[in-house]
């Protein structure tokens, strides 16, 4: 890219062979012959953060394998019971697809609106960033994931599939995320919370939804990777207590260790969580 | 009559929103920044910076680095072991023995490209042994704290500030007024504090960058993003022997700087950078996170004020220790403290006073100037401090104020009289409240339970600058009779060069299109200034400008005076012309004057007019060791400023609804650029505020040093902004302007931190203003 003043500018300070496939079996023969060559190389679709840890050097691939160009990577379709959303799709057009607004609202929290026409569903959520928050809603309905690999694809459910980190295995890359249908309507709540001014990482986002009696919860920023919190589901889902005594509960008997960093104390964001489970708990109620 | 309104036409030109020249060429992007002056033959540097806040180097290994192709040179501190600096010698270009904080270069690589450079700077291998971080000034100026820099003796300074070796004292500035002791007794309520924020950054729009090469005469050329392109040539000249006729910096007109490219910056290290690989240009530019955390930002403070007044809110007494954390090198930053100190009490009279105001060093990223210079922190320690007192005093807080304003014929800290120029304060605190609704109550309960709360504050600052500083311009004239202004001021964002615009246009009673100023700053072609800060350009500069179109108004009459048979004392020039006052219709355009006037016969005179104008500030003193006696300011540009939130007390967090400026400015030259300019200030104020700080992990290592953490002001984030003039002139001021630049940033974190500490009940002392220190203080609050 020249810039209007004739001159190269350098992003990233080291060579990079980059690869653009137009289907899964060349992505993954990419892939395969980049490693072959020892150049250690990374699936990419939006591609903003390797470029700025690269920069940063943080990481030094030597290969990027872009999925852009992959029809089924961009999917977003239903297809019988089930949502199909491409790993590749721009947070924007998630979002403003509107056909999960639970993942439509957490997604639109993410960065600014510049920056995700780039930032990719499967971007986000492969990321080496602990919040990764487009991930909750997937955690809160049971999504399942799509990987595709030397071995053809493989369909995992969600736990499998992302515990603190996407749990990929060598080669493959996130294809698509599936979601039944029933619960794209779902009652849910959503809360995020920043430091400071909304364009920051969130101090606490999070997602409850709602199915039936049971009510499910996901957090970002919380602790130290997104999560769903299995743990205290029945106790926030017995509605034999008030929604107050049920969050304070919860509260007390959250099974992680709480983040404390320069951005606020474990303190605070704890204090955050049982403001945002109330008030969630009341929502729900009144649904 | 101030200077410039002696003959003030018809048409207004200075008091209008002219827009500014150089406005559509930036906002379509071209404008060339000092990074985009690549040069034919160009190197590329890159540095290996410590990770360490304080280490002792044992060693460092560069045969990695020099094996990467296209290395043309890897030079570490023993290279260049000179201390180099603009107040304070404290620092090498590249750490010699030690570093001293986190992200301090220790080793350049030039190469080829910007690739190799980095490439080969990652492979550079030091080896230290890592010594315990300073991180406090508390600590740091303990009778028994381990120094920082022992060879401080050693150390050049300029006689203005006083440098305390064997201890980690950079500066130690005093004022001393009256009898603290008496005042004390004479008080009836008394109030003690402490007020402290760390260190931050400018965040300017573009880092810094350098470009250096030595021509084979020896010539240096410095392209850079600078405020201060003579000082850059006086400081370069001085330590590395160059005559200084033989360096030449060039300073774009674009990249800001909020005091962060006053002094010397990178240069020094392109030029020594240059040298070593023979003179071929050398490019140093920061990444964002080397701008941010190796570079220097903002210092950090820890006040302690004690406050004495009689029952109706008239100060008796102030007692004061400003301790201003410059991190590991003070340089600049010695100034800033002293600047600090002689500003103290703020723009109240005070009979008694004793303070000190010290630069200290830590093993933090190290300050340098930055917008206010010393006056925001000395501002957020005065008004917390009186906003404790009108609490105790059960008094209105504006009221305090008020009651207190500096007034002509009071006197400063320093014992100066305040004259006749003196700005109307209470004005402008009245003002302030009532575009607040002060009267209607100042803390609110809203229905769904949370909180409107309003505060004020009051700030004043002059230029801190040396008491011999100049400005000059000049002037010539193109065939229409257009004006071409040269000055030497760096056009950086801050709307310069469109008001001296307006004021050669009204001096010269001609259309303000008919003046172009000269955007980029040469040094061998720009009439000598001091540099580009201190919010004195406008002021200054301007009454330069005045003086040269005086200059070639002279001239035109003299050469008028032949073709038009009359003397020179008949003539008059306006509106383009050149004719006889009491017959306007006799005369000449200029246009066949100002080049040259030629005869019907083909007879020449007269040649080109060049009008010179020049000026230096007017009776400025240093300022006494022992006592701090002296009039250092040029011109006290004071106001007020408030603010009104919107608080959640259940978890801190709060809007801003209102962000409110009154400031007697003297003269509004450009409603628009001095509104732009005072919203900027607050506006970078907010983030300073309520966001900006650096953190840091026990070892003194940032944790947040690039915009992914640090976070600066987004454009979403802005409250409503309000801004008031009040003209009381500044006889000596440009068509009686006082600058204003700078000020708009000064009273924000005091107002906000009282409107944040009315609303939950309990004082808020310290920066940033996060939600969680609100909360914080709403879950101990002691105040309601």
């Amino acid at each position: 890219m020249e810039s209007r003043f004739g001159r190269k500018p350098e992003v990233i300070h080291f060579d990079v062979v980059y690869y653009r496939p137009e289907s899964v079996a060349e992505a993954v023969a990419a892939f395969e012959e980049a490693r072959e060559r020892g150049l250690d190389p990374l699936y990419l679709a939006g591609g903003t953060e390797i470029t700025t840890f690269s920069r940063q050097g943080k990481i030094r691939p030597g290969a990027l394998i872009d999925l852009k160009k992959i029809p089924e990577c961009n999917l977003l379709d239903t297809r019988g019971e089930e949502l199909v959303l491409g790993a590749a799709l721009p947070l924007n057009r998630v979002i403003e697809a509107g056909v999960f607004p639970l993942l439509s609202q957490t997604a639109a929290c993410i960065a600014d609106y510049t920056t995700r026409n780039r930032l990719s569903l499967g971007g986000n959520i492969a990321g080496r960033l602990p919040y990764r928050e487009a991930v909750l809603p997937f955690l809160a309905c049971d999504a399942r994931f799509v990987f595709a690999g030397p071995n053809g694809t493989r369909t995992v459910d969600c736990e499998e599939a992302f515990a603190e980190h996407l749990r990929a295995q060598a080669g493959e890359f996130l294809l698509q995320i599936l979601v039944e249908n029933r619960y794209l309507t779902s009652p849910f709540f959503h809360r995020r919370r920043e430091r400071g001014g909304r364009i920051d990482y969130p101090l606490v986002t999070l997602v409850l939804l709602r199915t039936g009696r049971e009510i499910r919860c996901a957090v970002s920023g919380l602790c130290s990777a997104p999560r769903r919190i299995g743990e205290i589901e029945a106790l926030l889902s017995d509605r034999t207590r008030p929604a107050g005594e049920r969050a304070a509960a919860a509260i007390d008997a959250f099974p992680v260790a709480i983040r404390s960093d320069f951005r606020a104390s474990a303190d605070y964001r704890r204090h955050l969580f049982g403001l945002a489970l109330d008030e969630g708990l009341h929502a729900l109620e009144e649904w | 009559m101030p200077p410039g309104s002696v003959k003030v036409r018809e048409q207004k030109i200075v008091g209008t929103s002219v827009p500014r020249a150089d406005g559509r060429d930036k906002v379509c992007g071209r404008v060339r920044y000092a990074d985009d002056l690549w040069q034919p033959g160009m190197l590329f540097a890159a540095l290996a910076t410590s990770p360490h806040a304080h280490a002792r180097i044992i060693s460092i290994d560069t045969t990695g680095a020099r094996t990467v192709r296209g290395v043309r040179g890897v030079f570490t501190g023993a290279d260049f072991p000179g201390r180099i600096g603009i107040y304070l010698g404290d620092k090498t270009p590249l750490a010699v023995g030690k570093v001293r904080y986190f992200g301090e270069p220790v080793a350049a690589v030039v190469a080829d490209s910007e690739a190799a450079a980095v490439e080969a700077a990652g492979r550079i291998a030091v080896s230290y042994q890592p010594l315990p971080a300073l991180l406090s000034v508390l600590e740091a100026i303990a009778e028994d704290s381990p120094l920082l820099h022992e060879n401080m003796d050693d150390y050049f300074h300029i006689p203005e500030i006083h440098p305390e070796p064997g201890s980690n004292i950079a500066n130690r500035t005093k004022v001393r007024k009256g009898n603290v002791e008496l005042g004390f007794r004479e008080a009836a309520s008394v109030i003690e504090g402490e007020f402290s924020f760390p260190p931050g950054d400018h965040g300017a729009m573009e880092p810094r960058v350098s470009i250096a090469e030595i021509g084979a005469d020896g010539r240096v050329v410095i392209r850079s993003s600078t405020q201060a392109p003579f000082v850059v040539r006086e400081l370069l000249s001085g330590p590395f022997g160059i005559p200084i006729g033989k360096i030449k910096v060039i300073a774009p007109r674009v990249g800001g700087g909020f005091g962060g490219k006053d002094g010397l910056q990178l240069e020094a290290l392109a030029y020594l950078l240059s040298r070593g690989v023979g003179g071929r240009p050398v490019r140093v530019a920061n990444s964002r996170e080397q701008d941010l955390v190796s570079s220097p930002g903002r210092a950090g403070l820890f006040a302690r004020v004690k406050l004495g007044a009689r029952s109706d809110g008239k100060l008796t007494a102030a007692k004061m220790l400003l301790l201003y954390d410059s991190g590991a090198y003070a340089d600049y930053a010695v100034h800033v403290s002293r600047a600090g100190g002689f500003s103290l009490p703020g723009p109240y009279f005070v009979p008694n006073i004793e303070a000190d105001s010290l630069c200290v060093y830590t093993n933090r990223p190290f300050a340098t100037a930055f917008r206010g210079f010393g006056h925001i922190e000395m501002t957020y320690a005065v008004e917390r401090a009186l906003d404790h007192l009108a609490q105790k005093l059960e008094m209105d807080p504006r009221q305090l104020r008020i009651v207190n304003a500096i007034r002509a014929g009071d006197t400063t800290g320093g014992n100066a009289v305040m004259d006749r120029n003196t700005g109307n304060l209470p004005a402008c605190i009245d003002t302030v409240g009532r575009r607040l609704d002060w009267q209607d109550g100042t803390r609110i309960v809203l229905p769904n339970g949370r909180i409107r709360a309003k505060g004020i504050s009051a700030f004043w600052k002059a230029p801190s600058m040396p008491t011999f500083t100049d400005a000059g311009a000049i002037i010539t004239f193109n065939e229409d009779a257009s004006v071409n202004l040269s000055t030497g001021i760096v056009e950086i964002g801050q709307g310069t060069h469109t008001g001296l615009a307006q004021i050669v246009a009204q001096r010269l009673a001609v259309d303000p299109s008919m003046v172009h100023v000269v955007n980029d700053i040469a040094t061998d072609q720009a009439p000598h200034d001091w540099q580009t800060a201190a919010s004195r350009s406008l002021f200054m500069a301007g009454r330069a400008a005045i003086a040269a179109v005086d200059d070639a108004v002279a001239q035109i009459k003299q050469i008028a005076s032949g073709p038009l048979r009359c003397s020179e004392e008949d003539l008059e020039v306006s509106g383009g012309r050149v004719f006889q006052r009491d017959d306007p219709d006799h005369g000449l355009p200029l246009s066949q004057v100002v080049v040259h006037y030629v005869y019907p016969n083909g007879n020449a005179i007269g040649g080109p007019v060049i009008g010179r104008g020049k000026y230096a500030a007017r009776g400025l003193t240093g300022i006494d060791k022992e006592t701090g006696a002296g009039r250092p300011g040029l011109e006290w540009t004071m106001g007020s400023q408030g603010v009104e939130v919107e608080v959640d007390p259940r978890d801190g967090s709060y809007r801003i609804l209102k962000a409110v400026c009154c400031m007697d400015v003297g003269k509004v030259i450009n409603p628009a650029l001095a509104r732009g300019q005072i919203v900027g200030g607050m506006a970078m104020s907010i983030g300073y505020a309520t966001s900006e700080e650096f953190r840091f992990d026990e070892r003194g290592r940032v944790l947040n040093g690039s915009l992914r953490d640090y976070k600066l002001m987004r454009y979403g984030d802005h409250p409503e902004y309000v801004v008031d003039f009040v003209e009381t002139p500044q006889g000596d001021g440009p068509y009686g302007a006082r600058g204003l630049g700078e000020q708009g940033i000064l009273g924000i974190p005091g107002a906000l931190s009282a409107a944040l500490s009315l609303a939950v009940g309990s004082q808020i002392d310290t920066l940033p203003l996060t939600p969680e220190a609100v909360w914080r203080a709403a879950s101990g609050g002691s105040l309601r």
